[in-house]
């Protein structure tokens, strides 16, 4: 399917209009006709090959009409880790053991080989939802992703494995994603603390440390005097 | 347990605070015997350190008997006896698989921070502010000690406290500082700041072959301590036209190495320069006050080494780089790697070449800190270097 509801309402309003026309004049076959049924066709199925042809695409939650040109969010961020390129692509191929180091994502299950599911909280608590595939993937350099229609969150993106100096891997990660409420969504997001760029960033940090020291470190629970809340509300407003 | 907590620019208080526990594997915690004030500390205690926070712990010299391991440490076991670094490293990142563990990638919880100040964040410091990691800090009874497999270093019951406690800072920040001149035998090094950091420095010039160790400093105490327990001949920059007397005593080419060991508190005597940054860093429309490294630009000979120990944060005003450049200095400075040198260290004490506890004037116990914290930032009563026992 690659129209949107609205689109393939109108495909069908316009097809039976077409239709109509034509059988009032008596002309089941004329080419008004032919139109006519192919349009309505079109409409119910929601596939329409000249549209596949072109690359154009309505539906909502297509990753090429929603990210492509100035739609979406667009983030890269890169980072070196002290492990092999193998090892760090085997790692992140799995899929499964990403929400160990990335903030907000609960799980990732397959669902069938080559198609995994997201489960993911975002800001205020919401919990969105989607399927992915990968769609294209070189063995210890690239991996591609999109999200699939039906997602709750549209994106795409690829990481990439390259050979940093003294054994080590290069890892960047460059995605673009629809925030859920669009730009204004992504603004309310960030005013209230959620800045997708800094949270990949960390992501991949927690990644770096998780492979290289074993551990994230951390002073949550650690000893303190009496508190004021005043540096806690200043820490978020500088992330 | 008790802790020294600060609570705003020249406001530290003795508290009550929970013991703490073991967070990660890595972890271990060390029952406090000793620690010190550093002269870094004063930085935190003027509030020129930005990003601290009311009830954070403060403390990054001490030492102790370890009283608990993390699942993830078998280089320690209850009792050992520990000096602990006041960098935190983790010991598998590229700068600690280098040596350079005062930059460790992987130590610093608040890397955000620092990156968003200085581009890229270096390790994480025990009680130093929430942009080295907001780690609580050694002025308490008790410390939770991350990377634990990697900072404490075991030192032999054969030495005191005070023989060994300066290996957590000081000792190896003037022994780098020192070896970050490149001394070759017959250099003429100067000294700006005769503070335990600056003697250290002095020591370990000589130890690296310098002949002759100047000291610059205003407080006749310090000179005098310089003279006695380094060697050194001093110029008080009160009293004496620095440059002038370095030029003399070098017989017209000026010192090989100079050391900065003041940082960006330095004062300056009345120099329109010195009255300037005063006036900026008191409006807090400059950061560091530079007077110390100013001159020791303006007075390194050509081709020589400026070695800054001493800590600067943020921005400096009216740096002679023109004086830098036309006479090709080095600069070489950072924070201390300080597991790089506790080999080497403790091998001069133990075998008598150096014994660190030269520099103490004080031993308080902790309950008297912040009197202790005063009478270090005004020099009062001889005050050198305070050690505090829990």
């Amino acid at each position: 399917m690659n129209l949107a509801d609205w689109e393939r309402l109108v495909s069908v309003v316009i097809g039976a209009g077409l239709v109509a026309a034509a059988l009032r004049q008596r002309q089941t076959l004329s080419p008004r006709a032919l139109t006519g049924l192919s349009l309505i066709v079109r409409g119910v199925s929601g596939y329409c090959p000249i549209s596949e042809r072109v690359g154009l695409s309505t539906r909502s939650d297509d990753t090429r009409h929603v990210l492509g040109g100035a739609g979406g969010v667009k983030l890269t961020e890169s980072i070196t880790i002290g492990r092999p390129r193998d090892e760090v692509f085997a790692l992140w191929r799995d899929l499964r053991d990403l929400p160990t180091f990335m903030q907000g994502l609960e799980r990732v299950e397959y669902v069938e080989p080559g198609v995994t599911h997201w489960v993911f909280t975002g800001p205020g608590g919401t919990t969105l939802e989607w399927d992915a595939e990968i769609i294209n993937e070189v063995e210890g350099s690239l991996i591609g992703w999109r999200s699939l229609p039906g997602a709750d969150l549209v994106s795409a993106g690829s990481v990439q494995f390259k050979d940093a100096p003294g054994d080590r891997t290069a890892v960047t990660v460059t995605m673009q994603y629809a925030p859920p409420g669009g730009r204004l969504g992504a603004a309310v997001s960030w005013m209230m603390g959620w800045a997708p760029a800094s949270v990949l960033r960390e992501d991949l940090r927690r990644l770096k440390r998780w492979l290289e020291a074993g551990e994230i470190p951390t002073t949550e629970g650690q000893s303190s005097g009496r508190r004021s809340g005043t540096f806690g509300a200043v820490q978020q407003v500088l992330r | 347990m008790k802790a020294l907590c600060w609570y705003g620019t020249r406001d530290v208080r003795v508290e009550q605070v929970p013991d703490p526990a073991i967070l990660n594997p890595r972890d271990a915690i060390v029952r406090v015997t000793s620690t010190a004030i550093c002269g870094s500390d004063l930085h935190l205690y003027d509030g020129y350190i930005p990003s601290m926070a009311a009830g954070d712990i403060l403390g990054h010299e001490f030492m102790g008997e370890v009283v608990d391991v993390g699942s993830g440490v078998s280089t320690l076991a209850r009792g050992d006896r520990v000096i602990v670094p006041f960098t935190i490293a983790c010991g598998g990142c590229e700068p600690c698989g280098r040596g350079l563990w005062s930059l460790c990638d992987n130590s610093n919880p608040n890397a955000w921070m620092a990156e968003k100040l200085y581009g890229y964040s270096g390790s994480g410091l025990f009680g130093f502010s929430h942009i080295y990691g907001g780690y609580a800090g050694g002025q308490a009874e008790f410390v939770r000690v991350p990377f634990a497999d990697v900072g404490p270093f075991k030192v032999p019951s054969t030495l005191r406290d005070d023989q060994v406690l300066f290996l957590t800072d000081i000792f190896p920040t003037g022994y780098m500082a020192a070896e970050n001149c490149a001394i070759s035998p017959g250099d003429v090094v100067a000294v700006w700041g005769a503070g335990p950091v600056g003697l250290f420095a002095m020591k370990s010039a000589s130890l690296l072959g310098a002949s002759r160790v100047i000291a610059i400093d205003r407080v006749p105490d310090r000179l005098a301590l310089a003279r006695d327990a380094c060697g050194a001949e001093t110029l008080n920059f009160e009293h004496d036209d620095v440059l002038d007397a370095l030029r003399t005593m070098t017989s017209g080419r000026g010192p090989a190495a100079c050391i900065d060991a003041v940082g960006l508190e330095a004062h300056g005597a009345g120099s329109l320069g010195a009255r300037y940054d005063s006036a900026k860093a008191g409006l807090r429309m400059a950061t560091d006050r530079l007077q110390a490294l100013r001159e020791a630009i303006l007075a390194c000979g050509k081709g020589g080494t400026v070695s800054i120990p001493g800590v600067y944060g943020g921005y400096l005003d009216k740096l002679p780089m023109g004086a830098a450049f036309a006479k090709g200095l080095t600069f070489k400075m950072g924070q201390t790697h300080v597991q790089r040198y506790l080999p080497r260290l403790l091998a001069l004490i133990e075998d008598g070449s150096i014994d660190p506890s030269f520099v103490i004037s004080h031993h308080l116990s902790l309950d008297e800190a912040p009197m202790a914290y005063d009478m270090f930032l005004h020099k009062a009563h001889g005050c050198t270097k305070v050690v505090l026992t829990p």
